[in-house]
């Protein structure tokens, strides 16, 4: 058991090469991959931080947006149903409207209706009088109705105003037109010139005459000239007497309630 | 009994010739650095690598944190020497088990060569890390008295490395030789597993203690600045 110095230098430079050999073909190699691994992982911890710390941003960001959004839409809700309510009043309002004209206009249709179903009637009225009017005079008096107004009818020119014969006059003077005189029934000749006489007299001239049967009229006489009229209709006496009736039930009842 | 393989001797020219030791060690040395280019060839830096990259990075990682732990703070730098003795070591001690092999560290050549490798890499390292003089310096440390005896430590302590490594190996060497004359069958298998074992103790002890002494020659920049 000796030294083998020969052994000792050739072992102290194989032991140098195995250095050197490792050193280029383990160390640095394990070394180096060992520090990319760790720079990677450092780069990807970094990468993840950065990542974790936008996810947080976006996470506060879509809290808040979200929050925004849930004040907007209760907003846009609470506007809708302020719309709605005053819409739905609004045509509640319309449709109230729309219902209160049409109950005037059914009210006023339904009057109109009344008026002229009592129009009517009073025209019945009217006429039926004025028949049994003109059978009675007929069979009791030998006159007919008719003679008998067209005598009212004169008799009530022959007693005109003052101020009404300057009109009649003034009428005529201005006039180029003829007087027309309507009647609801035919005037036979003697009636035409009794009242041609008549009207001649209050103007004072020979003037030209239109004989004319109206149906408008129910009864009576009508004398018109450029716009100036005179009449005798039985519905006007009729209208005079009904207010004459009234004011004398009317004088009644004060006199009563100043007694009382 | 051939008691070292420095006593076989393969080929002889004068001066010059190759013996067992030599030729295993280089052997040694071809597996080593073949294996290690293999492995490394196709080194992966992602989280997923293969099972050799490993469990080299296990051993290389293994060997710094221990220079580290020993005081050395930057490993890097004492890794291709102490990393390289550790390695050589462990695997010509585990590679008993192969037969008719005779590990390279049971010839008191290789362990002497090895022991002078760390008798020279102290001052490298010492000069390297503190500059020629302070290295000097450091022989007379506590007082110049101590001088003597810091030159007797530093050459014992490389006979011891030497001696120590070359005991162990050898006698584990002879212990099994006779065991197998004796009783053939079991006890050479435990006593080799035995083997095995005390081969990285040796290993783990020489390389650590190379370290131990690099690293009272490097001052730590630490401590110098305290």
């Amino acid at each position: 058991m000796q030294i083998d110095w020969f052994t000792v230098i050739a072992q102290i430079i194989n032991f140098f090469i195995l250095v050197w050999l490792l050193k280029r073909y383990l160390y640095q190699p394990i070394l180096g991959a060992i520090d990319a691994r760790e720079k990677k992982i450092n780069g990807q911890i970094q990468d993840a931080e950065g990542k974790r710390e936008d996810a947080q941003r976006e996470k506060a960001l879509y809290i808040e947006k979200n929050k925004l959004f849930d004040e907007q839409k209760q907003q846009h809700l609470n506007d809708l149903l302020d719309e709605i309510k005053a819409e739905r009043k609004k045509r509640l309002d319309a449709v109230a409207g729309e219902a209160e004209m049409l109950r005037a206009e059914h009210k006023h249709a339904l009057l109109t209706k009344q008026n002229d179903m009592l129009k009517e009637i009073a025209q019945k009225t009217q006429r039926e009088v004025l028949q049994i009017s003109r059978k009675t005079l007929k069979d009791l008096a030998t006159v007919s109705l008719d003679e008998q107004m067209i005598a009212v009818f004169l008799k009530k020119l022959r007693t005109v105003q003052p101020e009404e014969k300057l009109q009649l006059i003034q009428a005529y003077q201005s006039a180029a037109n003829p007087v027309r005189v309507q009647t609801a029934f035919n005037l036979d000749s003697d009636l035409q010139n009794e009242i041609k006489s008549e009207v001649d007299k209050i103007l004072g001239a020979s003037a030209e005459y239109l004989f004319r049967v109206s149906s408008q009229l129910t009864n009576g006489i009508e004398l018109s000239l450029n716009g100036y009229k005179f009449s005798w209709t039985v519905s006007a006496y009729l209208d005079e007497l009904q207010q004459e009736v009234s004011e004398t039930i009317k004088q009644t009842s004060d006199a009563v309630a100043q007694q009382k | 009994m051939k008691l070292s393989p420095d006593e076989t001797i393969l080929w002889e020219l004068g001066f010059v010739h190759l013996n067992l030791t030599i030729v295993t060690t280089w052997a040694l040395m071809f597996v080593m650095v073949a294996g290690a280019a293999l492995i490394t060839r196709n080194l992966k830096s992602d989280i997923r690598i293969s099972r050799w990259q490993c469990v080299l990075e296990i051993i290389v990682t293994g060997i710094n944190s221990q220079i580290k732990e020993v005081g050395l703070d930057r490993p890097e730098k004492y890794i291709s020497f102490i990393g390289t003795l550790f390695l050589f070591i462990a695997v010509a001690n585990v590679s008993i088990i192969l037969p008719w092999y005779h590990p390279p560290t049971g010839s008191l050549s290789t362990t002497t060569a090895l022991a002078i490798c760390v008798f020279m890499a102290v001052p490298f390292y010492g000069i390297g890390s503190e500059g020629f003089i302070n290295y000097l310096k450091s022989y007379y440390q506590p007082t110049f008295i101590m001088l003597p005896f810091n030159l007797i430590s530093e050459v014992s302590r490389t006979l011891a490395l030497a001696i120590r490594l070359f005991g162990n190996m050898m006698s584990g060497g002879m212990v099994v030789a006779i065991l197998i004359t004796i009783t053939p069958l079991i006890f050479p298998v435990i006593m080799n597993a035995l083997g095995l074992l005390t081969g990285i103790v040796q290993a783990y002890i020489f390389s650590i203690l190379a370290t131990v002494y690099i690293a009272a020659a490097v001052k730590k920049p630490s401590i110098t600045d305290k």
